[in-house]
This record gives C-alpha cells, sequence and structure tokens, in this order.
C-alpha cells in the first residue's frame, strides 16, 4: 500500500497537466500515423 | 501495399501503439525520476522514509505505467478510427499492460544508475532510439535474414511489437514472444531492485 503514497505526488501532477501532457504524448505517434497512412500505405 | 496480407496501416498501428508505451513509459518513470534524484534531490528523503524498497520501486513504476497506458489508449481511440479493423481483446490488453511495465522498469533502472542528465539522455540516444526503428513497430521480421531477426530478438520493443500486433489482427498469437515479454520484466525489476538497495545503503 505504500506504494500508493509514491504514486500519488506524481498523479496530482500529472492530473493539473493532463491535457498539456495528453496532446504532447499524442503528437509524435499520430505524425507516424498521418505520415504512413498518406505515403507508405498510399503506395 | 499490404504486409503479409494485411493492410500497412492496420498493420502499422500495433506497432505505433508499442512505441507509444514504450516512450510514455520509460520517460514517465525514468526522467521524473532523474529530476527527482538529481535535481530536486527529494528521492533521498524518500530513502529515508519507513517504505520498503519493493513499494518505492513499485510506485515509481505504476506512474510510467499510468502515463504508458493513458497515451496508448488515447491514440488507440484515435487509430481505430482510421483502421477500423483492429480488435481489443484480452491478450492485447495484457499486452499493452506488459509493454508499459517492461519500459517503466526499464526506466527506473535508467534513472537509478544515471549520474547526470546527461546520462538518460544518451541512454535514451543509444538504446531507445535504434529500438524504435528496429523493434519490428514499421516491419515484419519475416521478410529479415534469420541473423539479423536473431539480432532483433533481443530487443524487448520487438517481442512488445509482435504481441500487440497479432492480438490486434487475430494471427496466431506468438505465447513465446509473451515469455519473453515476461523476462524483460523480470530481468529490469530485479535490476532495479539491486541498484535501490545499492542506493539506500
Amino acid at each position: 500500500m505504500d506504494a500508493y503514497t509514491i504514486v500519488w505526488s506524481d498523479m496530482m501532477m500529472l492530473r493539473r497537466r493532463f491535457a498539456k501532457y495528453l496532446l504532447t504524448t499524442l503528437l509524435s505517434p499520430l505524425l507516424y500515423l498521418w505520415l504512413l497512412d498518406g505515403g507508405l500505405a498510399g503506395a | 501495399m499490404s504486409v503479409n496480407g494485411t493492410g500497412y496501416l492496420e498493420f502499422v498501428v500495433p506497432g505505433i501503439i508499442a512505441l507509444t508505451a514504450m516512450t510514455t513509459s520509460f520517460n514517465g518513470a525514468g526522467t521524473r525520476l532523474n529530476t527527482d534524484r538529481l535535481f530536486f534531490r527529494s528521492f533521498d528523503e524518500c530513502l529515508m522514509a519507513p517504505i520498503s524498497s519493493l513499494s518505492l520501486l513499485a510506485g515509481k513504476a505504476i506512474i510510467g505505467v499510468y502515463r504508458g497506458l493513458v497515451s496508448s489508449i488515447a491514440f488507440l481511440l484515435v487509430a481505430m478510427l482510421i483502421a477500423p479493423g483492429i480488435h481489443i481483446g484480452p491478450l492485447f490488453v495484457l499486452s499493452l499492460l506488459l509493454t508499459c511495465l517492461i519500459f517503466s522498469f526499464l526506466g527506473v533502472l535508467a534513472a537509478l544508475l544515471a549520474s547526470t542528465h546527461e546520462d538518460m539522455a544518451t541512454f535514451s540516444s543509444l538504446i531507445l532510439l535504434p529500438m524504435t526503428f528496429l523493434g519490428g513497430t514499421f516491419f515484419s521480421l519475416s521478410q529479415l535474414p534469420l541473423a539479423l531477426k536473431m539480432a532483433l530478438y533481443l530487443l524487448p520493443l520487438t517481442h512488445c511489437s509482435m504481441c500487440l500486433r497479432a492480438a490486434a489482427l487475430g494471427g496466431s498469437f506468438p505465447w513465446w514472444s509473451l515469455m519473453g515479454m515476461a523476462a524483460f520484466l523480470l530481468a529490469f525489476s530485479l535490476a532495479s531492485m539491486a541498484v535501490l538497495k545499492r542506493l539506500s545503503v
């Protein structure tokens, strides 16, 4: 249960910046998808 | 363009999910721990607190897993609009969870071993970046020469991509790759525990 205490502070920080976090982590996979869809998949 | 009888887009989506899970779990656990340890010096207080090493390690890894799952699921929701042929079942969820766990523990291990912030960047450049392109994320390993294929099986991302792809596209599931993932998870968690014990002495 002590693990929950360790996780808590990080979860609080993540909750505060959730939208920014999601946007930054989704950017590169979506770019990969977009480029591969428009490039190689269309070949 | 098709790979192994599937459209390339449907083929590549599970690979990108493995890639997303890898980078976000590694950075979510590793970069945060590295900053806490070397910049804020707050990790020393965690070491002195009456918390077991196992709980400390698990806590630091869980945040990486959580971040990895959030990013992967968000990407999956978008990807399913473009490639609706992807099947989400229990094996896919298990593979995704294992992927996040493996790279979260690898991030914790790298952060515990690093003595400067540059060490983390070096680790990412030398280990994660080559794995991104060689781990079977964008291509099928079946088209490679045997020697190269064997070398790529040494990378954890290769097994993660194979398991996620087989689970998502409904092919025969590579159980031995799942065993490989479990072995990588065990190795990284035991190594992290050993380094943490050494730090807390």
